[in-house]
């Protein structure tokens, strides 16, 4: 696996600590889950495998210890944030940095379409501020942010990858 | 979603006339909240945001008078109202020392108390903002509090990021996460501590500052130690200067942080307030903070203001600035201005040093506005000295720059009359002579 830069590294752990410390302030976790999770969050982010560098997929799959159906009926009713499932959405490439997959990846986030002046993104991770923060920082356009789950993240990520590289072939 | 109706904490025993006054409340908006326990209403009132108080007098484990005392002691800008089918002379005598605001005996007529108390909450508000910038001394206020509600005093809080930071941090007392506040050089981060500590400290939770020298796996074993002997249920441990630790001390933080590190010890709860000196993200990026420190180190991250961000609280800690002797400086008119217009780097600890050196120069006289621009002179050149990394000049070095090169120009022209320089470029000849002798 490759290393992730030093950048992405500050972005993931600072994603994930305020994500965890958002379920426990709200009692969805304990702070022992958490703690358990932060410490698998660490050997998945040594490994490498970003795909696995998440508090949530890991309280979530890994230790069983949140529902994500609570974690989003919690943010729909809290946060009063529009839901989104994305598989039957073609979703656009936006071209700049903002489908760069390593910090869609850090951040369990993906902007998936250009409507008017307007960025449509889904998150994984709405609870936690400096993802929405770094978002709204790079983009040029407003936001439009839609919660979605993990699984409707990874896949949409993947499906952008595999749109941009299509591209690539076609182009050379 | 937060609630912006005023809440309002009914206490009283009798259910049926407690839940009358609730319906009464509800339907004029506010949120009422009742509560048949004085013991419960007060933790609850030390813990939450009430608008006003509503209590009877007598009750089973604490009567209305010792709750509104212990009330007033936490929240002296809460009103109270009273309301009691038992008040005798005695009552109405005590009733303003104890923080009560207003009396009703039942049988009452609760439209009234209704009515009054919309006016109560409005007049409770306007006072509170009237105590903030009062006339006089406006760091003093009936109740101490700069109209904040709580005991702050680390910072004068005149101004609004001060203020802000004040708020943000005790609405935060109560919650089991770990702080990392953010600490500009200079700034009273164990002052802040020691206020937040006296929100927090009572009897089930124990609160300490360790010194990063203190800081080892042994010392953080003794005090969980001495927290389970002493049956503490929660530890409030405050780490100034948290980059400073070597990697070790982060480890044992780091596990320190952790709940089930000292479970076979002791099954309370740790939290952590980190005091950092620049932005977390910057620290961790420059590999001074591990991992797992940086993990546990909580979702709160608050920022003491520095002082150039807060020039009222300048003025007032210059106004308050107390001598060895217990008096304090005297100013002159308008000798307080040239102080916010410098950048006080050094935040809290270079004013409190520029005002030590004021006193001893010009105390007990009173200071003029001429012996603060000199002595401002003398610390910007001295700052300036100390700082020779280039750092961008801000407009107010530039002017000065400027000032300095107009004046002694003048001097040459004018063949080294001093005199003249100074009523020509209308400043003080102290400040002629000073530049021209450079």
């Amino acid at each position: 696996m490759p290393e992730v830069s030093k950048e992405t590294r500050a972005l993931i752990l600072r994603s994930n600590r305020f994500l965890a410390n958002s379920l426990s302030e709200h009692d969805l976790v304990t702070d022992e889950d958490v703690e358990e999770a932060n410490e698998k969050l660490l050997e998945a982010v040594d490994s490498g495998n970003l795909r696995q560098m998440s508090v949530l997929n890991i309280l979530i799959y890994e230790l069983k210890k949140l529902e994500e159906k609570d974690y989003i009926d919690f943010l729909l009713k809290e946060r009063q944030i529009g839901l989104i499932a994305l598989r039957n959405y073609r979703p656009r490439p936006i071209g700049n940095e903002m489908n760069d997959p390593e910090k869609c990846w850090a951040t369990w986030t993906v902007p998936f379409d250009l409507v008017g002046d307007y960025y449509l993104v889904a998150t994984a991770y709405y609870l936690s501020q400096p993802v929405i923060d770094y978002w709204e920082k790079i983009a040029d356009k407003p936001i439009v942010w839609y919660a979605t789950t993990i699984e409707s993240v990874t896949e949409t990520i993947d499906r952008l990858a595999d749109t941009d590289s299509a591209e690539t072939e076609g182009v050379e | 979603m937060g609630n912006k109706n005023p809440r309002i904490c009914i206490v009283d025993d009798d259910e049926d006339f407690a839940s009358l006054l609730a319906d009464v409340f509800s339907q004029a908006s506010y949120e009422a909240v009742m509560m048949g326990d004085p013991t419960e209403a007060e933790t609850r009132i030390r813990e939450e945001e009430f608008s006003l108080v509503i209590t009877d007098m007598r009750m089973p484990s604490m009567d209305g008078s010792e709750l509104a005392r212990r009330i007033r002691k936490v929240k002296p800008e809460l009103p109270i109202i009273m309301v009691s089918g038992f008040l005798d002379s005695t009552h109405r005598e005590k009733m303003e020392a104890d923080g009560i605001i207003a009396l009703y005996e039942k049988p009452l007529s609760v439209f009234s108390l209704l009515k009054n108390a919309a006016k109560i909450i409005s007049e409770s508000k306007k006072n509170g903002s009237r105590s903030k910038n009062g006339s006089g001394d406006p760091t003093s206020t009936a109740s101490g509090t700069n109209g904040l509600g709580f005991k702050f005093s680390a910072l004068p809080c005149e101004s609004k990021a001060a203020k802000n930071f004040a708020e943000s941090l005790y609405e935060r007392r109560n919650r089991k996460q770990n702080i990392c506040i953010i600490t500009p050089a200079g700034s009273p981060f164990r002052e802040v501590v020691a206020d937040f500590f006296q929100w927090v400290e009572n009897d089930k939770t124990g609160c300490h500052l360790i010194e990063p020298v203190e800081l080892s796996k042994d010392s953080l074993a003794n005090l969980v130690s001495a927290a389970s002997e002493k049956g503490i249920e929660n530890l409030i441990l405050a780490v100034p200067e948290t980059e400073d630790l070597d990697s070790k001390q982060q480890d044992q933080i780091g596990r320190g942080t952790r709940t089930g590190t000292f479970r076979d010890q002791w099954k309370g709860h740790i939290r952590f307030l980190f005091g950092i000196g620049q932005d977390v993200e910057t620290i961790y990026q420059d590999g001074s903070l591990s991992d797992e420190l940086y993990l546990a180190m909580g979702g709160s991250e608050l920022t003491i203001p520095s002082l150039r961000d807060c020039p009222e609280d300048i003025k007032s800690i210059a106004r308050n600035f107390t001598l060895e002797d217990g008096s304090k400086l005297t100013w002159e008119d308008n000798a307080l201005n040239p102080l916010t217009g410098y950048d006080w780097p050094g935040n809290h600890r270079e004013l409190t040093k520029f005002l030590s050196r004021l006193a001893s120069d010009h105390a007990p006289e009173p200071i003029s506005s001429d012996a603060v621009n000199t002595a401002l002179q003398t610390e910007f050149a001295e700052s300036k000295t100390e700082d020779n990394s280039a750092a961008p000049t801000d407009l107010r070095t530039s002017l000065l720059d400027c000032r300095e090169s107009y004046l002694r120009g003048l001097n040459t022209l004018l063949d080294g009359d001093q005199e003249a320089v100074s009523s020509i470029a209308d400043v003080s000849p102290k400040l002629v002579d000073q530049i021209v002798s450079q």
